[in-house]
């Protein structure tokens, strides 16, 4: 069943399928409902990273190396954990400026520079031709190891003759495929929907095939993953593989080494560039990939390890290449059916891989390469040529069937010297070099475009010395003293010991010195030289990409002048005319015009956009030229650059400080909402205040207005009764007389604008004489008064009239508040550390606890209501607010019925000084 | 104005000339009058002793007048209050008079005036106290009544004839003559105007 004929026809078939897949993909898209729109189709076609390296390569490397197989897929496990902060930026940056590749995208980020985008266009297609040949090789080889059944047998050298060789017709026949796929149209974004949904169902078809392998190999050759991998531990041989970082396994730096090359390979291959970054639809999409994809990875990877045991077990002496055994042992065990599904899984791998990677390849040669070229050709007059759509799609076509060829030509010349594996990995070093240039790029502002020049040459020209040359070498293509002896008998330049370093595997050697020459020479050269005018404009555009809103960006470096029609002439020419029309209409839609009838302005914006229109078609490089070509620029200084950085970024200035001042504003807004609250406040307790007085007032009055009413109206009254009445008004009205004097006084205390005379203090005089001012009441009240005033006391600083009315204000309290005849009021100075006190103390009714605070309250008075009349309510509130303003404090201690103990202390002079030098 | 027929003042203010001076004002009069410093003061003094008058001081240290009004209120001392305020408590005073005072004065008063407004408020005492005994009185003559006695009688206040009454009831009408007369005669009433004049007064309630 599995002849040659029924096995092209299978392929072939299946080929047709993947097409009427695109084709679908492509009018669905067209139609504006796109299939690829998903983040599951979007995490699939990132698995055209697994090609038939994986497929076939992978068992190989493990019956060789065990666990070693593994971090290829470590690798890009890892670095999706830092694509939310890497690959997102390169996606918003590749959307911002309609980058087209990666050769594009290193190029434009380098001052839209036409020799770096070649540069790179070139290390890529050289880099990829290996990991191109090894696809080519897969399909071949695992085709003639198919037809051969029931035979297992390695097939012979490929013939001479390259008519009668498989891996040619292999190589014809995805070239016409992948010219189908990707170049039928031209599309501005260059977006390949069709391709896409391709691929992500060649992913599918890839993964069922191995994990039916897998199973087939694991629980039908095998009793499950217990019985094989007991058989193998009792090998010793195989025991070894399974162990890490030790012997066959590989040490720690080639794993190390491996996982970064794969990390960077994740991200620099032109086709995971292409479907992860330019055939990106939407952002988010990562969201899901960042697991997807990895879960894709465990998933293709779990059988590799038991289908190489079971190789080595059951045909380890067949003599079969270890590559082989994914194919070779359904076809041991006579499973044909299998064996075709491992095929075309097989040819799913090395196809998906080689479609996308030629597109993206002939997008750079094309965009990055030969237009720039050719446009720079005045002879050709392509400028004056209406269209060139054709052309630019005839020589995609032709870089398609170039770089398969050249595949092809790699592939006899040095295919057969090495396993799967290490032709890929010697693809993977090359694009590694791209590392430096690209990470650099969208982190470093001073990366320059000679440094990017110096770093990629320097690192590829590493690359070709330590890997390229010596797989040539091994081919016979160079002499065999060239590896053993260095060129010229050199030793120091032995290209697997470069200057002397042995000891590493051929990769981590060449991975080691390529690393070092290409990030020296980045650095050291961007350091050196400072930027140009454009390459300043690219660099804040890119770095700063989240800062940046919208295509306009890039508008605000540009200055010249230009016409419309012009304009519009040369985006037909490029993308058609219909797309043109298209472009222009939204354009002039956005603002708010209609194309074309009105008049647009011919600006920097419009000039910018077709611009960035042009660099979906051509790459930034070319683009930049056509514009140039018909827009008059005036060209940037660094100077005027610089200056117009500065000016964006003194916006950005100016919008925080608009943001400080809005804050300020939010914090004034709130103070002011704050002291209106308190002003309200203050208000109401004002009217209170008022309020208080007036009733405070009022009382007095009314005895006052009513007794003298009644003597006028009874003039019968008895003379005892008169007097008593007369006693009362004049009582009354010394009470109003007081009330009024303290509120007053209160209310100047309250303003602050109470008038005091300071001077020193000597409390004991002052008591002394406040003592015998007194007396009078005391002798009334029939109450005694002792002092006990201690020697040479300190002075105080502070209003001798006002202390002498706080001591005469709570000496007449204690006598209000003590029993005739029994009242006893003592008043006491002491020294306390920094202050001195004052304790007057009676023997009188007390207050309750709860009325302590109280009693210093306006118009509150506490203990017996008998005693009101006496009082205004305001003497003690007053006494404290003046002990209070020299720096001193006021407190009550007392139980009822105990007595009470009003204390105060006032600062000393000497300690006070300073803070009384300028009384309020 | 006899010593018997005299109404008392309570007078609650925390000023002592204030309270000299109703005690003067008063008792020239011929009333009674017990004075207190503080509301506490008079919760624990006071005691009806017949028509009454409180004077009370909006102001009051302890507990206001209107926490003291509706302290005696919930207690159901019903006591006609004048409360005396000072300029600025007008809403208190409003607050006051909605929650059932008599009056109000306000500081500093005219002397006459302030005792006419006690005066009447002596007054309306009185007159609430003669409709409170009236109410007692018809409640107990009430309770005098049958129960046969009582459903006539209901019907005579409806204006019902003897006769309906009697076919309602399913007695004789000689026997319907004879409860509402026995009724009439309990209740103190000569005529059926007067009995349902009397009988209305009290579904209206105390005035």
């Amino acid at each position: 069943m599995l002849h040659g004929p029924v096995v092209i026809l299978t392929s072939f078939a299946y080929l047709g399928l993947l097409f009427a897949i695109a084709y679908y993909a492509d009018k669905r898209a067209d139609a504006g409902r796109s299939v690829i729109a998903s983040p599951y189709v979007y995490s699939l076609s990132l698995a055209v990273y697994a090609t038939a390296w994986t497929f076939y390569g992978s068992v190989g490397r493990a019956a060789i190396d065990g666990v070693g197989f593994l971090p290829i897929y470590i690798g890009p496990t890892l670095m999706m954990a830092l694509w939310w902060i890497v690959m997102r930026k390169i996606l918003r940056i590749s959307k911002q400026n309609r980058i087209t590749s990666l050769a594009d995208f290193i190029a434009s980020r380098y001052g839209k520079s036409a020799l770096l985008g070649g540069i790179v266009t070139v290390i890529a297609v050289i880099g990829i031709l290996p990991y191109i040949s090894l696809q080519l090789k897969a399909i071949s080889s695992s085709y003639s190891i198919l037809v051969q059944y029931p035979e297992l047998r390695m097939p012979e050298a490929g013939s001479p003759f390259i008519w009668h060789d498989t891996a040619f017709w292999v190589a014809m026949i995805l070239a016409m495929f992948t010219i189908a796929f990707g170049t039928r149209h031209l599309d501005a974004a260059e977006h390949h929907q069709g391709m896409v949904a391709a691929i992500a169902f060649e992913s599918l078809v890839k993964l069922l095939a191995f994990l039916a392998v897998g199973v087939f190999v694991t629980f039908g050759i095998f009793d499950g993953f217990g019985d094989l991998f007991g058989r193998a531990a009792v090998e010793p041989r195989l025991a070894a593989m399974m162990t890490p970082f030790e012997g066959v396994a590989g040490s720690y730096a080639t794993w190390v080494w491996l996982t970064v090359l794969s990390m960077l390979a994740i991200m620099f291959l032109p086709r995971q560039f292409q479907v992860s970054v330019i055939e990106n639809l939407d952002e988010k999409h990562l969201n899901k990939a960042i697991w997807l994809f990895p879960l894709y990875m465990l998933a293709i990877n779990v059988f590799v390890l038991p289908i190489a045991f079971g190789g080595l077990l059951r045909l380890g002496d067949a003599g079969l290449d270890a590559d082989t055994f994914v194919l070779t042992l359904p076809m041991a065990e006579k499973q044909e059916l299998l064996a075709l599904l491992v095929f075309i899984g097989g040819l799913s791998a090395a196809t998906g891989m080689v479609i996308v990677e030629t597109i993206a390849l002939s997008t750079m040669v094309c965009n990055d390469l030969l237009m720039p070229v050719l446009l720079r050709m005045k002879r050709l007059r392509l400028n004056e040529r209406p269209d060139l759509t054709g052309l630019v799609l005839g020589i995609r076509r032709g870089a398609i069937v170039a770089i398969l060829l050249l595949g092809y030509t790699y592939f006899r010349a040095a295919g057969e010297a090495y396993a799967l594996v290490s032709i890929g990995l010697i693809s993977f070093a090359a694009v590694a070099q791209f590392a430096p240039a690209m990470l650099g790029g969208i982190f470093w502002k001073g990366g320059t475009r000679r440094g990017a020049i110096c770093g990629l040459l320097a690192g590829f020209a590493v690359w070709l010395y330590t890997l390229l040359l010596p797989a040539l070498a091994r081919s016979g293509w160079l002499p065999a003293g060239f590896l053993e002896e260095g060129p010229l008998g050199i030793e120091l330049l032995k290209p697997l010991q470069l200057f002397g370093l042995a000891g590493l595997d051929q990769i981590t050697h060449a991975m080691l010195w390529s690393m070092i020459a290409n990030i020296g020479a980045y650095v050291g050269v961007s350091l050196a030289a400072a930027p140009g005018a454009e390459e300043h404009r690219q660099a804040s555009l890119f770095v700063d990409v989240f800062r940046n809103t919208g295509e306009a960006g890039g508008a605000r470096f540009w200055r010249g002048t230009a016409s419309v029609p012009e304009l519009f002439t040369l985006l037909a020419r490029f993308t058609g005319v219909a797309n043109a029309d298209e472009a222009m209409r939204a354009y002039a839609a956005a603002r708010g015009a209609d194309w074309p009838s009105a008049a647009l302005a011919a600006d920097a914006e419009l000039v910018h956009y077709v611009e960035t229109q042009l660099a979906g078609a051509l790459g930034a490089a070319s683009a930049r030229v056509m514009v140039a070509s018909v827009a008059k620029e005036e060209v940037l200084t660094v100077e005027e650059v610089r200056r117009i950085l500065d000016e964006a970024s003194e916006v950005v200035v100016y919008s925080h400080r608009l943001e400080q001042k809005s804050r300020e504003l939010e914090a004034a807004t709130a103070e002011l909402r704050a002291a209106n609250a308190r002003l309200t406040e203050l208000d109401r307790l004002k009217d209170d205040f008022v309020s208080m007085v007036s009733h405070e007032l009022r009382t007095p009055l009314t005895s006052i207005r009513a007794f003298s009413e009644i003597l006028h109206d009874h003039p019968q009254l008895d003379a005892a009764q008169r007097s008593r009445f007369l006693v009362i008004i004049i009582k009354e009205t010394e009470r109003l007389t007081r009330l009024i004097n303290q509120t007053l006084d209160l209310s100047r205390l309250e303003s602050g604008q109470a008038q005091w005379r300071i001077s020193l203090i000597d409390m004991r005089q002052l008591v002394e004489d406040t003592i015998a001012a007194t007396s009078q009441l005391f002798r009334e009240r029939e109450v005694q008064i002792t002092s006990r005033v201690p020697e040479n006391l300190p002075l105080v600083r502070g209003d001798l009239d006002r202390i002498t009315q706080v001591i005469v204000n709570l000496l007449s309290n204690a006598v209000k508040f003590s029993e005739p005849r029994r009242g006893r009021v003592e008043i006491a100075l002491s020294q306390e550390p920094g202050f001195l006190r004052v304790d007057v103390r009676d023997n009188g009714i007390g207050i309750a606890p709860e009325h302590h605070e109280v009693v210093f309250e306006k118009f509150r008075q506490a203990g017996n209501p008998l005693t009101k009349a006496q009082g205004t309510g305001l003497g003690l509130h007053i006494s404290r607010r003046i002990v209070e303003h020299f720096g001193g404090r006021m407190w009550v201690a007392s139980a009822p019925g105990e007595g009470a103990c009003f204390s105060f202390t006032l600062p000393l002079a000497a300690d006070t000084i300073d803070a009384m030098a300028e009384p309020a | 104005m006899s010593a018997a027929e005299a109404s008392i003042a309570y007078v609650v203010d925390d000023d002592e000339s204030i309270r000299t001076l109703w005690q003067w004002l008063m008792e020239s009069r011929g009333y009674p009058v017990r004075t207190f410093a503080s509301a506490s003061e008079f919760i624990a003094g006071y005691r009806d002793e017949g028509a009454a008058c409180l004077v009370l001081d909006l102001n009051l240290p302890d507990m206001s007048g209107l926490e003291l009004q509706r302290y005696l209120s919930a207690q159901g001392v019903e006591i006609p209050i004048v409360f005396v305020t000072a300029h600025g408590d007008v809403p208190a005073a409003v607050a006051a008079l909605k929650s059932g005072a008599v009056d109000f004065i306000e500081k500093p008063f005219n002397y006459r005036l302030a005792v006419q407004v006690v005066e009447r408020a002596f007054e309306l005492d009185r007159q609430n106290r003669s409709a409170r005994a009236r109410q007692t009185d018809l409640e107990a003559r009430l309770a005098l009544l049958t129960e046969r006695e009582r459903e006539v009688m209901d019907r005579v206040i409806e204006g019902k004839a003897n006769k309906i009454i009697a076919a309602e009831l399913d007695i004789s009408i000689k026997t319907v003559e004879a409860h509402r007369a026995k009724g009439m005669e309990k209740l103190g009433v000569s005529s059926v105007a007067e009995l349902v004049q009397t009988m209305l007064q009290r579904r209206k309630g105390f005035p």
